[in-house]
């Protein structure tokens, strides 16, 4: 017994003495000062590796004193390499390791941008969000950078469905329910700072929604001491970039301040016609007291850029290029764009975080915005169609063989016809002269000059938002952690339309073409009963005008219990949403309708979800969540006709959502692996749109409702260290979207709301959900230089994106008369696939130290094959030929990717 | 506080900076307007002659020769009551170009000059009359219809820079005629006939919307057709009441001659009504025997003048005859015009033709002055027999013109027709073609 006990003594002195105690120990922060965790750090040309704990802390053991080079990696982050040396038996403290995030540049109010869709009719713009980033996460982090671009919605739900703060404040446009980037758009350098969470993962400021949340942390104190000067050069939307952002850090004094601003701009960026002028301002205060932080932040990002429309695939062939922008002409020797969006709506946060004591946090936000926001277009009274590709422009439609070729011809070399001719317009107003009696509604008032039969106007919806939101994150034991909130907003859009120019005419008068065709009597084509005959110059507001007020307050609660293996949370929330119409013009179609207050709508609403987190070991994770939640129907879906009159949608319901993921993760020092199943239901969704129908020979009010759809697939993801300075990273989602149910549609006449048609069904149960790619992949390499460089490449494939489809082409009226199963039927009914592919993308990074400088140089390209056949979204008319019943009488409207794209980004740091 | 005014003069430099060289210009100016300045290409035939070269055989003729024609745009589409159409004169004719394009007048408005190069075209004949077009294929046959395509458009109609009030010229309706062929014209005085006052210019509530035929007459009582699209802004106003002033484009459809309005706002018909020569025809050919006001009274019996339909010169005649289920009738009985106003007429007349078999009882013909109206008071006015010429050979059924006949230049003048029959006998009388009018 006494040998054996001296033996391991002795045995313990041996090992005590030949293997040393020798260590390297620190701790990895990210620019937040929040700990890193899970990062993996290893001594290069050993097996030697650890990862840091949940403080950030790691701890290495090496076999003797020499010098080592030392690898910091983790996702999201630039890899961190240093050279250490470590005498025998050192315990070598590195101290606090910071830890840069990978910024590629990618930018996503530009996201929004690049892929415009304004609905038919021009209710309203569709923005896509940009996705998630700054992400630790390998999946989201690659959805981010290499497929956003293509349109790849994360398990393909709708941009409403995420949710992003600033400092715990949720930032979306309350009408909609989406997020706008644009609205700090070029402030890259103070809202980098951020964690997203993917899908139904547990977030500490907020319940969060299905598809996912961000916290934009936004605090003068954590922004990174000194200058950052940013230039880039690229071929996007803008061609230029210049940033600047000068922090103090936190002062002795315990203040902090930060400015920045930028200016992005392009005369034309990729596609013609579109210019791009947007500005950012931001400024930052914080003052720290003993257990409170106060900031205050005030942002801004005004900006004004030319807008890109789709067309049909005729005018793409015609004019030989995908890229081809229906809203611009030549004016004189300069482009001119009837469609520029514009919008400032400065927003002012003041924040107060209150470290109650070391476990209890109450973080307070309140949250005033306002400001301005619209998109100009054109509009025509008595007047041709200034659209250069309406289809009766086209060869198409010319029953002349020769003269089609003539216009074929010209068509495809000759801006005056395939862009808008300006010249033409102002000479139609200059031919118009007309005297209009009784003008403003005033007896005997005569008004005479040119009336204009085109205009400029511009569609406007300002913002206003007063808002607070209260968050409690208290640490009961070591292992429980709840945290709980409150949320109160006051929303108003302020809806109406200005007349921009008037295109050399004298005055433009206020009354609905359509409803002077219909009705007999003056009164009805009035938009204003209270002024008729309105004479609009420039500058002033005509057409429609109304307020969109909505109120929500919420309250939820979580709670987090950390057990050794398992992780358990539940969170709960309770919403009230209240929203009206206060309408101020008394339209003459509906003048008992449309002026004063509408009716209140109210809703209810609630959601429950959980999540286990199995922590089979260090390093093999498993997780399950599931939610249920409701939501009240926005604005925008409720309403039939808001420009017109105060009704709303029959029988409006909150809609439905179910959802349930689940997933088994791979941490390891060389390699990353996670596979998720979810599956997401939505249900009793509605959808408003107004177009021109030509069954019924009017314009017509399309309210969708009963819609509900289906989400189910796989995503995989893997990040492998194949040598120390080669990684390899490959994405994959694999989806299957789809309608599950046969919405029923009425119609009512847009001038009259008389019904046309009522709950009749529409037969697209089975179709797939169109305008994201269900299936896309995402492989890449990287290389990690000694010499502070990294470059890579990846290569991208996006599939079965469907465009998105006319609803009343799948109903009974639009195939009478025509036999199942015949060319024809096919035709009109099935739905179309957007064409797929493959791109590739390269970048390369280096930083350089030069003196107190530190510079990085970002250099990447996009699609380097130049693919530009990818359709990255479309839609099929929503007018239908219900004569000839030819689906190509009207074809579908495509948006192509762009080709070859560059990013040369340098900022410098002092 | 040394280090906020450095960051602030560091961002404001930094702006300053931004500033330079990264302007973006949005400020647009209003460009003038698209003509041909230098007027390039000039007329070498005249339109007239080029209606000339379209043969009566002939409907539809490809133009080949380098031929130009040069004219002022005389018609307006922008209220309605032309489609794809533009009509243009010189000084020789008119003529109607048909394109396939809307709202014309923003590109080419009323008095715009146009040069048009003509080679590629097509003449045809549509309805009787010529105009100016292309050819399109109507599922595999090819038929004479507008240019198509603005780039066609502009290759064949070239503005210049010249745009005149055109005046319409003042022409008579004798003096309508092919030549004065889409045509800007003037007729004055006109009025709109007295049975289509109170109605409007077209039908714009029909679906779809109909045209209307409207009939304007001169003081000589001649009749022209004034045809409104019931596309026309104007359609649902009412048309002018007075006389006046009528301006509008002369067409053509088969035989009849119409005109077009482009605007009722290029009217000025608002003077008092003029009255009309007396012209009245009652010639049955509508099918009734009291249209127009006249009246059948049977004083006895129950025998009527009625309207028959195989006789007649032409067929459609007045008949009265007392020969009813195998025997004769007792019969008295009337036809009576309506009220005649003959005080402004210089010499009013009136004939008829007349047509008779069997024996009995002559046709008795009357004027009178003086009856009220009413049955009761029918033989107590005063009627004025008279005579009139009818056949006397003994063959049945001739006719044979009265003659014309002398009435009174009265207020209130009434002709009558009476029928006499016995239970013994009695004639068989047809009348046709009753004119009263002013004998100059």
């Amino acid at each position: 017994m006494k040998q054996k006990l001296f033996l391991v003594l002795g045995l313990m002195f041996l090992f005590s003495v030949g293997f040393s105690q020798t260590k390297i120990i620190g701790k990895v922060l990210d620019q937040t000062n929040s700990p890193v965790v899970g990062a993996t750090v290893q001594i290069l040309s050993t097996d030697i590796s650890t990862q840091t704990n949940a403080q950030g802390n790691f701890e290495l053991t090496l076999p003797k004193a020499g010098e080592y080079q030392l690898l910091v990696t983790a996702t999201g982050f630039i890899d961190y390499l240093t050279q250490v040396k470590v005498s025998q038996n050192q315990v070598l403290n590195l101290g606090n390791i910071v830890m840069q995030p990978i910024e590629l540049n990618q930018d996503e109010a530009e996201l929004e941008v690049s892929q415009d869709e304004v609905s038919q009719e021009e209710l309203g713009e569709e923005n896509i969000s940009g996705l998630l980033h700054g992400s630790r996460d390998v999946f989201l982090s690659a959805a981010a950078y290499n497929l956003g671009m293509l349109r790849f919605r994360v398990r393909g739900y709708d941009n409403m469905y995420n949710e992003v703060d600033i400092n715990g404040m949720p930032m979306e446009n309350m009408d909609n329910g989406r997020v706008y980037w644009s609205l700090w758009g070029g402030l890259n350098n103070v809202t980098r700072y951020r964690t997203s969470y993917l899908g139904l993962e547990r977030n500490d400021l907020t319940f969060g929604n299905i598809a996912g949340s961000t916290n934009i942390d936004m605090f003068p104190s954590k922004f990174r001491k000194g200058y950052n000067v940013t230039y880039s050069l690229t071929n996007r939307t803008y061609r230029q970039r210049l940033m600047f952002t000068y922090s103090t850090g936190l002062l002795p004094n315990n203040w902090a301040f930060t400015v920045s601003a930028s200016h992005r701009w392009s005369q034309e960026g990729y596609i013609p016609g579109t210019f791009y002028d947007a500005w950012a301002y931001y400024i930052g205060v914080e003052k720290q007291l003993k257990r409170h932080s106060i900031v205050m932040n005030l942002f801004g990002a005004p900006i004004r850029r030319g807008k890109a429309g789709a067309t049909v695939q005729e005018v793409y062939d015609l004019v030989g290029s995908h890229y081809y922008n229906p809203y611009w002409g030549w004016q004189n020797g300069r482009k001119r764009n009837s469609r520029i969006a514009h919008s400032h709506i400065p927003v002012l946060l003041l924040t107060d975080v209150w470290n109650i004591d070391d476990n209890t946090k109450l973080t307070t936000t309140l949250s005033l915005r306002g400001g301005v926001n619209g998109a100009t277009a054109l509009n025509w009274y008595n007047a041709p169609d200034p659209r250069p590709d309406y289809y009766r422009y086209l060869p198409s439609y010319m029953t002349n063989e020769e003269s089609a070729q003539i216009v074929a011809d010209l068509f495809a070399t000759d801006s005056s016809y395939n862009q808008i001719n300006w010249s033409r317009l102002y000479d139609a107003n200059r031919s118009s002269y007309e005297v209009i009696e009784n003008a403003n509604g005033i007896a005997g008032n005569t008004v005479e000059g040119y009336r204009a039969q085109y205009i400029v106007e511009d569609r406007r919806y300002d913002q206003r938002e007063v808002a607070l939101a209260s968050i409690l994150n208290k640490t009961i034991k070591d292992n429980l952690k709840v945290d709980g909130g409150f949320l109160a907003r006051y929303y108003v859009t302020k809806d109406f339309k200005k007349l921009v120019d008037l295109l050399g005419a004298d005055y433009w008068v206020d009354v609905d073409k359509y409803a002077e065709r219909d009705f007999g009597s003056p009164d009805s084509a009035q938009n204003d009963l209270q002024i008729p005959n309105h004479i609009i110059k420039q500058g002033d507001v005509f057409g429609y005008k109304y307020d969109a007020i909505i109120v929500n307050s919420r309250t939820w609660a979580q709670a987090l219990w950390s057990l050794p293996h398992v992780d358990l949370y539940g969170a709960g929330y309770l919403s009230y949403t209240s929203f009206w119409r206060y309408g101020y013009m008394k339209n003459g179609r509906f003048p008992n309708n449309s002026l004063g207050k509408s009716k209140v709508n109210n809703f209810f609403n609630y959601g429950v979800k959980f999540g286990v987190t199995g922590k089979i070991t260090g390093r093999h994770y498993v997780v399950v969540h599931a939610a249920y939640m409701t939501e009240a129907p926005t604005f925008m879906n409720s309403f039939v006709s808001p420009r017109t009159r105060n009704d709303v949608v029959d029988n409006l319901k909150s809609e439905k959502i179910m959802s349930v993921d689940g997933g088994y993760y791979l941490r390891a020092p060389r390699l990353k692996f996670n596979v998720t199943l979810y599956y997401t239901e939505f249900k009793d969704r509605t959808k408003v749109r107004s177009f021109y129908h030509d069954g019924y020979r009017a314009f017509v009010n399309y309210v969708l409702t009963g819609i509900n759809t289906a989400h189910q697939g796989i995503e995989l993801a893997m990040e492998a260290k194949i040598s120390s300075a080669l990684t390899a990273t490959a994405v994959g989602s694999f989806g299957y979207y789809r309608y599950t149910s046969r919405p029923l549609v009425t119609i009512t006449v847009d001038n009259s709301s008389e019904v046309l048609a009522k709950d009749k069904e529409v037969y697209v149960k089975g179709f797939l959900v169109p305008g994201t790619p269900q299936t896309a992949a995402s492989a890449g390499l990287r290389y990690n230089s000694a010499h502070y460089w990294f470059a890579g490449f990846n290569v991208n494939y996006v599939e079965d994106n469907y465009l998105d489809f006319n609803p009343e082409r799948r109903t009974p009226e639009a195939v009478a008369y025509i036999l199942p199963g015949t060319e024809q039927w096919n035709e009109i009914i099935m739905e179309q696939k957007l064409k797929g592919g493959v791109t590739a993308d390269a970048y390369f990074v280096k930083s350089i130290k030069f003196r107190q400088y530190l510079a990085y140089l970002s250099i990447s390209v996009n699609n380097i094959f130049n693919n530009q056949n990818i359709q990255t979204g479309g839609y099929e008319q929503l007018r239908f030929d219900t004569q000839t019943q030819d689906p190509n009488k009207f074809p579908p409207k495509y948006y192509y990717y762009y080709g070859r794209q560059y990013f040369i980004n340098l900022s410098i740091r002092f | 506080m040394k280090t906020i005014i450095k960051s602030l003069s560091i961002l404001f430099l930094v702006v300053i900076g931004l500033s330079l060289n990264s302007c973006v210009k949005q400020h647009f100016d209003v460009p003038p307007s698209n003509c041909d300045t230098l007027d390039t290409i000039k007329p070498n035939i005249t339109i007239k002659q080029l209606k000339q070269m379209l043969p009566l055989s002939v409907d539809t003729l490809k133009i080949e020769d380098n031929l130009v024609i040069c004219g002022n745009v005389i018609s307006t589409d922008r209220y309605g009551n032309f489609y794809k159409e533009l009509v243009i004169q010189d000084s020789t004719a008119g003529i109607s170009i048909l394109l396939d394009q809307t709202y014309l007048y923003t590109m080419y408005p009323q008095g715009q000059r146009i040069v048009v190069r003509l080679k590629g075209l097509y003449l045809g004949r549509s309805h009787g009359v010529i105009k100016l077009g292309s050819t399109y294929d109507d599922n595999g046959v090819t038929r004479f219809g507008r240019i198509q395509g603005q780039e066609v458009i502009d290759q064949h109609i070239i503005k210049t820079c010249q745009n005149q009030d055109v005046e319409p010229i003042l022409i008579t309706m004798d003096q309508i005629n092919d030549d004065l062929l889409y045509r800007y014209v003037k007729l004055n005085p006109v009025e709109f006939v007295d049975d289509e006052l109170g109605t409007t210019w077209a039908n714009p509530y029909a679906d779809p919307p109909q045209p209307v035929n409207h009939h304007l007459v001169d003081t000589n009582g001649n009749e022209i057709i004034v045809r409104t699209s019931g596309y026309a802004s104007f359609a649902a106003e009412q048309i002018p009441e007075g006389s006046g002033e009528f301006v509008g484009i002369l067409g053509k459809y088969n035989t009849d001659y119409q005109l077009y309005v482009n605007t009722p706002k290029e009217l000025d018909m608002t003077h008092d009504r003029f009255q009309l020569p007396l012209n009245i025809m009652k010639d049955f050919s509508d099918g009734s025997l009291t249209s127009g006001g006249w009246q059948n009274i049977a004083l006895e019996g129950s025998v009527n003048w009625t309207y028959q339909s195989q006789s007649g010169n032409p067929p459609g005649c007045a008949v009265a005859k007392n020969y009813v289920g195998g025997s004769h009738v007792q019969a008295d009985v009337w036809f009576i015009s309506p009220a005649l106003d003959l005080t402004q007429a210089q010499n009013p007349v009136f004939n008829f033709d007349n047509a008779h078999g069997y024996s009995g009882d002559w046709l008795r013909v009357y004027y009178c002055t003086n009856w009220d109206g009413t049955q009761g008071n029918l033989l107590s006015a005063n009627w004025t027999l008279v005579q009139f010429n009818s056949d006397s050979s003994n063959t049945f059924w001739v006719w044979k013109n009265s003659g014309d006949i002398a009435l009174p230049k009265e207020q209130t003048v009434y002709i009558a027709f009476r029928y006499t029959g016995s239970t013994t006998d009695g004639m068989t009388w047809e009348i046709d073609n009753i004119h009263i009018f002013d004998k100059k």
